[in-house]
């Protein structure tokens, strides 16, 4: 296992287990709803720019624990993180990596993952459709997960410099 | 090289499709009441919640200690509080004992083994709560192994919280009853005086933390301030939970019958410890 294989796995490994905490110390329905893995799906794609097939295998594998340890589903967040995984790729094709950029990024990823999810629930019934809510579960998102992107893109700049990793764009 | 990528194009869009076809039956089936977790799912699932309880120990130990110190700060009141509440307690008692005693006479007579009001608790602590925002699911500290199964009444100091949907070894998943597919069709009574009136929940509203009860009888005046608890009807719910206080009656669409909204009696933002009720095996 390469330097940058074991700073991903970190990155990942933290993120994971932080959603999990901070969840836990924030009211249920408050300002800071966590997504702090797909955040991390966002920091992790520059070290991997030149190996996407590694990079869909992190969002996989991680979509995968996500629904068994925290969502209780089989292997949906596998998918939808590969569909995300997509996304993040195509956005960094038209979009620099500076600590602006990523916090733009950060916003249409949120955005496209609540509305998949949103339109995933309506159409197996579990939730009814309404505006409102999915406005909601967006701009509830948005504080706590800006913050996070924005301190994970500082540090694997410095991981970057540290280890001498090659964080494209 | 343009036929190439025409081609990959098309691929692409028919393997998206064939995905959230896929994502869809999968989702449906994975957030199945019904379904129970495998035992690598299991496995994962308790590995995983065992790694964030020892990380999240510290913090919790620090969050403890803000608690202590903020409690501190208002321990005359609370003090005034207790002995309001200690004045009452014995004459509580006294009734409750005259009440069991009751209950057991009852029982005896009419030869129950259970009646719907048996009651075993399990205190639990929540691990992690609501990620998957719609889902409106929290994870507690307690499982198959402290004897949770999945259907269990979840309540706090308050009032009902939800039901216990899956379980694994060492944690179990509850369901809130603020999630839509939940409050639906809970068959729940009114206290007025010394009488009860029936009816059912058929929805909540998360934005004023309200739920509807319909199908009350016509002929029933139902004060604002009423208590609403379970009936103690169908597999899901003890008798006697509270859910909440009656706020407003209107009546439906065509005059047959009550609607109650009824203010919830738990706040579901913020919940910590939460209680796990068993019925009483005969």
């Amino acid at each position: 296992m390469n330097k940058k294989s074991i700073v991903i796995i970190c990155l990942l490994t933290f993120s994971f287990i932080f959603e999990g905490i901070f969840s836990n110390f924030i009211s249920v329905y408050s300002f800071f709803s966590p997504l702090f893995v797909l955040m991390s799906l966002i920091a992790i794609y520059p070290f991997l720019i030149n190996d996407k097939f590694s990079y869909y295998k992190y969002c996989f594998i991680t979509g995968i624990l996500y629904d068994i340890i925290y969502m209780d589903t089989i292997i949906v967040h596998g998918f939808l993180f590969l569909i995300i995984g997509y996304f993040i790729t195509k956005i960094n094709l038209i979009l620099a990596n500076n600590h602006i950029n990523v916090m733009v990024m950060a916003l249409i990823i949120i955005i496209v993952y609540r509305l998949i999810m949103y339109l995933l629930l309506i159409l197996t019934g579990n939730v009814v459709p309404n505006f409102g809510n999915f406005a909601e579960s967006i701009y509830l998102s948005l504080a706590a997960n800006m913050i996070y992107i924005l301190g994970l893109n500082m540090v694997t700049d410095k991981l970057s410099v540290k280890f001498k990793l090659h964080k494209g764009n | 090289m343009y036929q190439n990528r025409k081609f990959d194009k098309r691929y692409l869009l028919i393997l998206i499709i064939i995905i959230l076809a896929i994502l869809l039956i999968v989702l449906s089936v994975s957030l199945n009441k019904d379904r129970n977790l495998s035992i690598p799912e299991q496995i994962i699932k308790d590995a995983g919640t065992l790694v964030v309880q020892i990380v999240e120990a510290p913090v919790n130990f620090v969050k403890n200690l803000i608690n202590e110190s903020t409690e501190k700060n208002n321990i005359y009141e609370k003090y005034q509080e207790l002995k309001n509440k200690e004045e009452q307690i014995d004459r509580v008692v006294a009734e409750n004992e005259n009440l069991t005693e009751e209950i057991e006479k009852l029982k005896k007579q009419l030869e129950l083994n259970t009646v719907l009001s048996d009651m075993v608790y399990k205190n639990a602590t929540i691990v992690h709560r609501n990620i998957g925002y719609w889902y409106n699911e929290v994870t507690i500290d307690k499982g198959k192994k402290d004897g949770i199964e999945k259907g269990m009444a979840v309540i706090n100091n308050d009032g009902l919280v939800g039901t216990v949907t899956k379980t694994s070894n060492s944690n179990s998943t509850v369901k809130l009853l603020s999630n839509e597919n939940m409050s639906d069709k809970i068959s729940v009574k009114i206290s007025i005086n010394d009488t009860y009136v029936y009816g059912l929940i058929s929805n909540y509203d998360d934005s004023t933390n309200t739920y509807t009860v319909e199908g009350i009888s016509e002929n029933v005046d139902i004060p604002e301030g009423a208590n609403v608890v379970t009936t103690g009807m169908g597999n899901d719910f003890p008798s006697g939970l509270l859910i909440g206080t009656v706020t407003e009656v209107t009546t439906d669409h065509f005059d047959l019958s009550k609607v109650a909204e009824v203010k919830s009696a738990v706040d579901f933002d913020s919940l910590d410890y939460l209680t796990v009720l068993k019925r009483k095996d005969s």
